[in-house]
């Protein structure tokens, strides 16, 4: 199973990805990296991606955009969103777009574990 | 893990010039007048959050460190944006590492600030700079 971590912060890109390898211990998981919403349509162009976990604030192209833009190509790639944004328009445009399941940071690693459980097969 | 606990002190309004830091991360706000919120650390405290997110001991000049100054704000001002029904748009955050810099942005204007708390005697202070009326 390929996980896509997207956001800004390098540090958030490290503790979702120890997260991953500490609760998914037992399943096949490689995580692939971007930097931000442009990077991660080009990774979801050239390979394949099971889940996206996904910043709405980054530079050059941020959450929301890269959603409406993957959703309008017509992938059907589970999108988690993992951010700060909580204005409740927002959460709802987000869910409009394409979005699959919504989590707010702070996120505990076992919250944002089990709320990736639907999506890991 | 992916958070740290702060505890809040009371608020103030007495800043004292210059304001300094070792890590600082700064998120302004569009509206009327245009305002911003900053939070700053000291050096050790910094590496301290940093390594409480991360699980990993980070020297000062990693940028990890700033990395996780920006991400404490960004998800303060997040939690914020709840609870005021006035809508605003935040700028991505940005940071400073840097021992002993100026924190310039609070000459003009009137500021509010707090303390935040956690582990045994490790804070960051975060100031919202308003526009003067």
């Amino acid at each position: 199973m390929k996980i896509l971590v997207v956001d800004d912060s390098a540090m958030m890109r490290s503790v979702i990805k120890s997260t991953l390898a500490s609760y998914g211990s037992g399943k096949q998981i490689e995580v692939v990296e971007a930097v931000n919403g442009q990077e991660a349509l080009d990774k979801l162009a050239s390979e394949s991606i099971d889940l996206v976990l996904l910043d709405w604030q980054m530079p050059v192209v941020d959450g929301l955009s890269f959603v409406k833009q993957v959703r309008g190509s017509g992938k059907d790639v589970p999108i988690v969103m993992v951010t700060s944004v909580t204005d409740k328009e927002k959460v709802l445009e987000a869910g409009k777009a394409g979005v699959n399941t919504y989590i707010e940071k702070p996120v505990r690693g076992s919250v944002l574990w089990e709320n990736i459980q639907e999506f890991l097969h | 893990m992916l958070s740290v606990d702060m505890t809040q002190g009371p608020i103030a309004e007495h800043v004292d010039y210059p304001v300094r830091a070792d890590v600082s991360a700064c998120i302004t706000i569009s509206s009327k007048a245009p305002a911003c919120v900053v939070l700053a650390f000291d050096a050790d405290s910094a590496m301290d959050a940093a390594e409480r997110f991360t699980q990993t001991k980070s020297p000062f000049e990693d940028p990890m460190v700033g990395d996780t100054a920006r991400e404490i704000l960004n998800i303060l001002v997040g939690s914020a944006q709840r609870e005021i029904s006035e809508k605003f748009e935040f700028s991505l955050p940005i940071s400073i590492q840097g021992r002993n810099h100026e924190v310039s942005c609070f000459r003009k204007g009137r500021n509010i600030f707090c303390d935040l708390h956690w582990g045994t005697g490790k804070k960051a202070t975060l100031f919202l700079n308003l526009p003067a009326l």
